[in-house]
């Protein structure tokens, strides 16, 4: 029996390690995409933490078409439109623009808008100071905002790069109201 | 490869304590059984029912199919129903057969009296039918089953998924316990009661195989588990793992869930290149060409599924080294199964070969597992999946690989063990009718899917273009014909059940292995006194 016993026993840990490895994957996931910038993921909790310097007139002549596209989740009934649906960026300078939200129903939504970058690869070259999806953001019943965007493109973004989308989208998140929202 | 030394001296002591210690009378028995052969018929009688009942929901969608428009269904209960086939088919029916086989097939095929753990055998089996029953009767509730395909794809499991989902997550989690525990048993088994003598390279290639397939199974089934709980939380618990809006990534379901279903689908084709082994050597009256290079083919194949799911996943934005990494690893998968095969045809070069009924469906295995394989070598090449996802060359590729491959070995096990199981040789006749019907229906039906997916038509749609009616009408005609020819299977295993031409306990002539030392049908207990293998 003591043979068994230890099948048993190493059987058993090999399965509570996988159903907890299932569950380590997802920090695993978020780091593997940080690294690399897979899946066109952009960091929006870093807010704080990233510097901006000028780089001055040492721009390569570069410049990059930006295409700015939103897309609303859920039905969400709101009008989402970008400031500028293009525009040319010359890669080290601060660029600032916004979009426009109005919130069409007679609720108060809380929304939260999720970055997505295309090509995948530009997506750890484009550094945002300052953006309304870092934070979830409160829109009363008819509410219209014009909510800012300031970013720049480093000077490392690859040379293949001509032409990137960064693209958002609106999670309506007015039924998750376990954490803090933040509308400042 | 060895031979053994029947001990004959256990089997005559069998034979006077069968009465003693036969099956306990009246319905009971089977509630609290936990005999391996009683366990394995019970599995294998439940996986029987299962298949009937999903194939009789494809015919719904054939029948929906038959021609473009909406005649029968509206699009919802179209996909509850194909959702369904999926899920009953992998765990309900392929899995369990499996499971019985190995029940009713490993201890006699290691002189071993009966399963290592058999109340926890009880336990796996018992646990199935409530899974099923849980998830069928999300046919029945208000509102709608299950509607998001087998795959249960985030956020359409999530954050879109009808009320019925939770009970989907439930039975998945129970069928989960079941198939964990079957696979602990069947470890511990193969470990611990081999017969003196039988070393782990005598053992038959259907225990390694499915040794091999349990430890898949005890790695990934967790993981699935893991995924259906993160699924339920997201659905619950206010978390965000595969919401987007709250931080998390509905690609990374994928992920999660394909590090799981790539290894599954070797889980239910590993048993079955078992079978072959074991059926093609007899038929052949030869031995196993290559038996070495099968255990470490079959190894290999296994440790190789776990480094290839994103082939699954290769339109959803991977970085292009990502697509070239998962298209040769999955390129090379095809070298140890192509060995196999190579193995297999070897086996049957200059042997002196007959074609009785198990024989028949494994060179169909041979032959038409190899296509699916092949279309799934097209399917690996990144450029050309971009035109074959999610269209209906997948579906025939899996089809392919899952009809002729898991079930005809299924069935080629059926038919070869039948004689030692019930003590009667099945009408040959019948059988070989059976065979070709199903085989020449099952090319009628998923031959044409190829035409139709290479031409555009997308899976999971219950109407489609014009210029798809023809193929689809041949599709729907076959599938007709090879879910009725399955009855005549069920007509012939009763029939075997209750009468027939007495079977010896050799049955077949070139047969070699312990099972075939003890008497047909096999006795209630065997190999109480352990026979020795050379």
């Amino acid at each position: 029996m003591g043979r068994e016993r230890r099948t048993l026993l190493t059987l058993l840990f090999i399965i509570i390690g996988m159903f907890g490895f299932t569950f380590a994957l997802v920090p695993i996931y978020d780091a593997f995409c940080k690294v690399t910038g897979l899946n066109g993921k952009v960091d929006i909790t870093n807010s704080g933490i990233v510097r901006y310097k000028d780089p001055g007139a040492d721009t390569k002549g570069r410049s990059i078409t930006v295409e700015f596209d939103v897309n609303r989740n859920q039905r969400l009934k709101c009008d989402f439109s970008p400031e500028h649906p293009v525009l040319q960026i010359t890669p080290g300078k601060l660029t600032l623009t916004s979009y426009y939200i109005k919130n069409l129903t007679d609720k108060t939504l809380i929304i939260q808008a999720i970055p997505s970058i295309s090509p995948g690869i530009a997506a750890k070259h484009l550094k945002k100071l300052e953006c309304f999806c870092f934070n979830r953001q409160t829109i009363k019943p008819g509410e219209a905002l014009n909510m800012p965007l300031r970013f720049w493109l480093e000077q490392e973004m690859p040379e293949e790069v001509k032409r990137l989308t960064l693209s958002y989208t609106l999670f309506d998140m007015t039924e998750f109201k376990k954490e803090k929202t933040d509308g400042t | 490869m060895n031979s053994y030394t029947t001990a004959t001296h256990a089997t005559t002591a069998d034979a006077e304590h069968t009465h003693a210690h036969g099956p306990a009378p009246g319905l009971l028995r089977w509630v609290f059984t936990t005999n391996h052969k009683d366990i394995g018929t019970l599995y294998l009688w439940f996986s029987f029912i299962m298949f009937l009942f999903a194939g009789a929901l494809i015919m719904g969608v054939r029948a929906e199919l038959f021609k473009p428009g909406l005649q029968l269904m509206d699009p919802n209960f179209f996909n509850q129903l194909t959702t369904l086939h999926g899920l009953i088919m992998v765990f309900g029916a392929v899995m369990p057969a499996f499971v019985g086989l190995a029940n009713w097939m490993i201890p006699l095929m290691i002189g071993a009296p009966d399963m290592a753990l058999p109340r926890l055998n009880n336990w796996s089996f018992w646990i199935l039918p409530f899974a099923f029953a849980i998830l069928i009767s999300t046919l029945f509730v208000e509102g709608s089953a299950p509607n998001f395909g087998w795959t249960f794809y985030a956020p359409l499991s999530s954050t879109y998924g009808p009320k019925s989902t939770d009970f989907f997550i439930f039975a998945i989690h129970l069928m989960g316990i079941s198939s964990i525990m079957g696979a602990i048993n069947i470890i511990a088994t193969i470990l611990n009661l081999r017969a003196p003598g039988m070393t782990f390279m005598k053992m038959p290639i259907f225990v390694w195989t499915w040794l091999i397939t349990a430890f898949l199974l005890i790695t990934v089934m967790p993981v699935l588990a893991g995924a259906v709980t993160m699924i339920l939380m997201d659905r619950h618990f206010g978390t965000s793992f595969f919401n987007a809006g709250g931080g998390g990534d509905p690609v990374m379901f994928q992920h999660i869930f394909w590090f799981f279903g790539h290894p599954e689908v070797y889980i239910m084709i590993l048993p079955s290149f078992g079978i072959m082994s074991e059926i093609i050597p007899t038929f052949s009256r030869k031995h196993l060409f290559g038996y070495t290079s099968m255990v470490y083919a079959t190894s290999a194949i296994a440790l190789l599924s776990f480094t290839v799911w994103a082939h699954h996943m290769f339109t959803t934005g991977l970085p292009i080294w990502g697509e070239l990494y998962f298209m040769f690893a999955t390129m090379l998968i095809a070298v140890p199964t192509g060995v196999k095969v190579f193995n297999w045809i070897a086996t049957m070069f200059k042997g002196a070969l007959t074609f009785e009924t198990p024989m028949l469906f494994a060179v169909a295995f041979l032959i038409m597992f190899t296509i699916g394989g092949f279309s799934g070598l097209m399917l690996s090449i990144v450029p050309a999946d971009y035109q074959y996802q999610d269209t209906y060359f997948v579906v025939a590729h899996f089809h392919y690989v899952l009809v002729p491959g898991a079930i005809f070995g299924i069935m080629a096990a059926v038919y070869y063990w039948l004689p030692k199981w019930t003590g009667h040789m099945y009408s040959e006749t019948l059988g070989k009718f059976h065979f070709w019907l199903s085989a020449i229906a099952l090319n009628v039906t998923f031959f044409p899917m190829h035409f139709l997916g290479l031409a555009g038509m997308p899976r999971r749609v219950p109407d489609y273009a014009l210029q798809f009616a023809d193929f689809n009408r041949i599709a729907s005609t076959g599938a007709f014909v090879f879910g009725l020819s399955q009855l005549i299977f069920l007509y012939i295993v009763i029939k075997t059940i209750r009468g027939g031409e007495k079977a010896t306990s050799r049955v077949w002539e070139g047969s070699h292995g312990l099972e075939w030392t003890i008497p047909s049908p096999a006795p209630y207990h065997t190999f109480t006194t352990p026979p020795q293998v050379d």
